[in-house]
C-alpha cells in the first residue's frame, strides 16, 4: 500500500497526540518529590498577598 | 508614595524607549517602499534600530572617554528629533479596510493571561531592584564603573569580580542608559521588559515567516514566554534576555520573505547586538547567516554564489562592527577574545581558566556527570530544587523551561520537524534542526538561562503544529489550545512569586516602610539598609572577600567604590587606603574567590579604634574607617 503524504500526517498527528499524553503522565503524574513541594509552597502563597 | 514615585520614573522611562522607537518606526513607514515587509517587519526594525542607537551612542562615548549622562540624553534626543523632522511629510500609508474575523476565545483568554503575567512581572521589576546574583556581582557594578569614570575602559577589581572586565556587554550599556534616565539604579533592570516585548514580536513574526496561521503564531510565541526563567529575566540585569531577543530578532530577519538591502542591514544589526550580549553570541549568529543562506536560496530563485557571499559580507561586517569591541578589547588583554572561556576556532585553540567541562561542574556539579540525554530529560522535566531553596528563580538549575516546554514543547519540535519536511518547508526544518543540534552540544545546556535560544524553536515547533493540526482536525486544536492555556495558567501560579517571599511582596506593595515586617524581607531590599547608610562622596574599599559589589554603592551611584587587596599586610594597607581617601571598608563573611582569605575580619578586631560599624546584614558588613 503506496503512503501517502495526507495519510503519513494524519499517522504523524496521531502520534504527536500520544506523545503529548506520554510527556503529561511524566511531568505531572511520574514522581519528582522535590519539585511538588515548591509548587504547593507557591499556590499556598497567593492569599497571603491579601491579607493584613 | 515611595512606590508611586518609582511607578512614574517608570512611566517617564517607557516614554523615553517609545519616542526612540517611534522615530524609527516613522522613519521606515517613510520608507515603507524600501522595506516592504509588513508591519512586524516594520516594528520590529524600529525596536531593533532603537536599541542599537542607544548601545552605539553610549560605546562610542564611552570609549572616547565622554560619557556623561546630559550628552548621551542629548545626542539621542537630537537623533529622534532628527528622524521626526526628517519623516514628517512621508507617504502615509492608506488605511486598509479592517476585516472583521469572528473572535477566537481562545487566543482571546491566552493573552489575557500573557498580559496578566507581562503586568505581574512589570510591577515586580519596579517595585524591587534588579535582583540576580550575577548583578550583583559585576553587571551593575560594571555599568556603575563605566558612569562614574565617563569611559569605558578595564578596571581594577578583585578576580572573582572579572566579568567587569571581560564579559560581553550590551545589558549593562542599557543599564547605563536606564541610570541617565532616573539617576538612579532603582529602576536599572527596566529595559528587561522592553526586551521581554522584542521578543515577543520577534518570534511571531518568524513563526509567521516559517508558515504558521496567524493563531499559530499567537499561541506558539505566548506560550513559549511562560518559560519561567525568561519571565525572571525580566527581573534582571543578565544579558541572557537581550541574547534570546536578539536571537530571534536575527532569526526573523534572516527567514524574511521580504529580501533586499534593509532586510541584510537589520540581519546585520541584531547580529551585532547579539555579539555584544554574550561571548557565545558567535555559535548563534553562525545559526543566523545559516537561515539567511537556506531562506536566500528557498526564496530568492537562481541566487548566484557571488551574490550570497556579498550579502553575507555585508552582515558579518555590520555584525563585526556593532558587536567586535568586546573580543578585541578581550583579545588585547587576554589573548583571548573568548577569554574566560576555553574555545576553539577554525582549528585555533584558544585557552581560558574555564573549559567547558569546569563550566559545567560550575553551574550543577550533579548534573555535569550525568549523560547529556539523561541530563536533559531530568531538567526538562523539572524533577528538582534549586539546592533546596526554590524552584524557579533567574539562576534555576535544575528548572526552569516551565511545563510548557516539557508536555507540548518536546513532541512539537519533533513532529514540527517531521511536518516541515513533508512539506517540503526547508528553511523551518533548517532552522529547527540547527537550533535543536547547537543547543544539544552546547555544554550551556546544562543551565536553562544560558540556554534560552531554544525558546524560539520551541514557539515555531508548536505554531507549526497547531497550523497542522487545525488544517486537519479542529476539535483537536482546541484539545491542545485548552491544555496550553492550563499549563501556562499552572505555571504562572507556581512560578509568580516563586523567587520573593509573598509577605516581602504584600509589605512592598501595600504597606509604608514603618509598616514592613522586616524579618519577612528578601535580601534584596535588605540590601537598601547598607546602600543607603552610604554618605555621599564616600570612598568604600573591599577586598577578595567580597562578592556582592552593587550594594556598596549608594543608589545616585554618588561614592566610590575601590578594590584594595588585603594580602600585603595592614600597614600597607592602610598607606594605600590612604592615597585612595578610603572612608568606609566593606568586609565580607567570608572568603568567596579563589585568592587568599580576606585579613580584614582580623584586622576589625584588632584594629577596632579605626573602625565603627555602619551597617550589616547583606552578605557582610560596612565599617567607617578612620585614619
Amino acid at each position: 500500500m503506496r503512503i501517502t503524504s495526507d495519510r503519513l500526517k494524519t499517522l504523524l498527528l496521531a502520534l504527536y497526540g500520544a506523545a503529548i499524553l506520554v510527556t503529561l503522565w511524566f511531568y505531572f503524574l511520574v514522581p519528582a518529590p522535590e519539585r511538588w513541594p515548591f509548587v504547593i509552597r507557591a499556590l499556598k502563597s497567593w492569599p497571603i498577598l491579601f491579607q493584613g | 508614595m515611595v512606590l508611586l514615585k518609582y511607578f512614574l520614573e517608570a512611566a517617564l522611562s517607557a516614554c523615553a524607549y517609545g519616542i526612540i522607537c517611534f522615530g524609527w518606526w516613522r522613519t521606515l513607514q517613510h520608507r515603507r517602499n524600501a522595506s516592504g515587509g509588513g508591519a512586524n517587519f516594520t516594528l520590529l526594525l524600529a525596536g531593533a534600530l532603537m536599541w542599537t542607537q542607544i548601545f552605539c551612542v553610549i560605546l562610542v562615548l564611552g570609549l572616547a572617554g565622554i560619557l556623561y549622562g546630559s550628552l548621551v540624553l542629548c545626542i539621542n534626543a537630537g537623533i529622534t528629533v532628527t528622524l521626526l523632522w526628517l519623516a514628517r511629510r512621508g507617504p502615509r500609508e492608506p488605511r486598509k479596510p479592517s476585516v472583521r474575523n469572528p473572535i477566537d476565545w481562545l487566543s482571546v483568554a491566552l493573552v489575557a493571561l500573557g498580559g496578566i503575567a507581562f503586568a505581574w512581572f512589570a510591577v515586580l521589576n519596579i517595585a524591587y531592584p534588579t535582583g540576580a546574583y550575577d548583578d550583583f556581582v559585576y553587571h551593575v557594578p560594571t555599568a556603575a564603573y563605566f558612569v562614574q569614570s565617563h569611559s569605558i575602559q578595564i578596571f581594577h577589581v578583585a578576580p572573582v569580580q572579572d566579568g567587569i572586565n571581560s564579559a560581553a556587554k550590551l545589558g549593562e550599556l542599557f543599564s547605563v542608559w536606564q541610570f541617565f534616565l532616573t539617576l538612579s539604579d532603582r529602576l536599572i533592570d527596566f529595559w528587561a521588559l522592553g526586551l521581554f516585548v522584542q521578543y515577543l514580536i520577534a518570534v511571531y513574526g518568524l513563526c509567521r515567516e516559517l508558515g504558521s496561521s496567524a493563531r499559530g503564531a499567537l499561541f506558539g510565541t505566548v506560550l513559549s514566554a511562560f518559560a519561567p526563567v525568561l519571565l525572571f529575566q525580566t527581573l534582571s540585569s543578565q544579558n541572557d534576555l537581550p541574547m534570546c531577543a536578539f536571537f530571534a530578532t536575527a532569526l526573523r530577519f534572516a527567514v524574511a520573505s521580504s529580501r533586499g538591502w534593509l532586510q541584510r542591514i537589520a540581519v546585520g544589526i541584531s547580529s551585532g547586538l547579539l555579539l555584544s550580549s554574550k561571548l557565545s553570541g558567535g555559535v548563534l549568529v553562525a545559526i543566523v547567516i545559516a537561515g539567511f543562506v537556506v531562506a536566500e536560496a528557498g526564496r530568492t530563485r537562481r541566487v548566484g554564489f557571488g551574490e550570497m557571499a556579498k550579502s553575507i559580507a555585508v552582515i558579518a561586517l555590520i555584525a563585526a562592527v556593532l558587536g567586535g569591541w568586546w573580543y578585541v578589547r578581550n583579545y588585547r588583554v587576554y589573548r583571548s577574545p573568548f577569554y574566560p572561556f576555553e574555545a576553539k576556532l577554525a582549528g585555533i585553540r584558544f585557552p581560558g581558566p574555564i573549559s567547558n567541562s569546569a563550566e559545567m561542574f560550575m553551574l550543577n556539579p550533579e548534573y555535569s556527570a550525568l549523560p547529556v540525554p539523561v541530563r536533559l530529560w531530568r531538567l526538562w522535566r523539572e524533577e528538582k530544587s534549586h539546592y533546596g531553596l526554590w524552584l524557579y528563580n533567574s539562576d534555576s538549575a535544575y528548572a526552569g523551561f516551565g511545563p510548557v516546554c516539557f508536555v507540548l514543547g518536546l513532541p512539537s519540535l519533533a513532529m514540527a520537524f517531521a511536518f516541515s519536511l513533508l512539506d517540503r518547508n526547508w528553511v523551518a526544518a533548517s532552522v529547527l534542526l540547527m537550533i535543536a543540534g547547537v543547543y544539544l552540544a552546547f555544554a550551556g545546556n546544562i543551565s536553562p538561562r544560558l540556554s534560552l535560544f531554544i525558546l524560539p524553536a520551541v514557539a515555531v515547533a508548536i505554531a507549526l503544529m497547531l497550523t497542522a493540526i487545525d488544517q486537519a482536525s479542529a476539535p483537536f486544536g482546541v484539545v491542545v489550545r485548552l491544555l496550553g492555556i492550563g499549563l501556562v495558567s499552572y505555571t504562572f501560579l507556581a512560578a509568580a512569586m516563586s523567587p520573593l517571599n509573598p509577605v516581602s511582596i504584600r509589605d512592598q506593595l501595600f504597606k509604608s516602610p514603618q509598616e514592613k515586617d522586616l524579618a519577612h524581607d528578601t535580601f534584596l531590599t535588605a540590601f537598601s539598609a547598607v546602600r543607603t547608610a552610604i554618605p555621599a562622596r564616600a570612598a568604600v574599599a573591599y577586598d577578595q572577600s567580597t562578592l556582592f559589589l552593587w550594594p556598596l554603592w549608594r543608589p545616585d551611584w554618588n561614592n566610590e567604590v575601590q578594590f584594595v587587596p588585603t594580602t600585603a599586610g595592614w600597614e600597607a594597607w592602610r598607606v594605600r587606603a590612604a592615597s585612595l581617601g578610603i572612608t568606609h571598608v566593606a568586609v565580607g563573611r567570608s572568603a568567596t574567590s579563589n585568592t587568599r582569605a580576606s585579613n580584614m575580619v582580623e584586622w576589625v578586631r584588632l584594629h577596632g579604634e579605626h573602625f565603627q560599624l555602619v551597617a550589616k546584614g547583606w552578605s557582610g558588613a560596612l565599617y567607617a574607617y578612620h585614619q
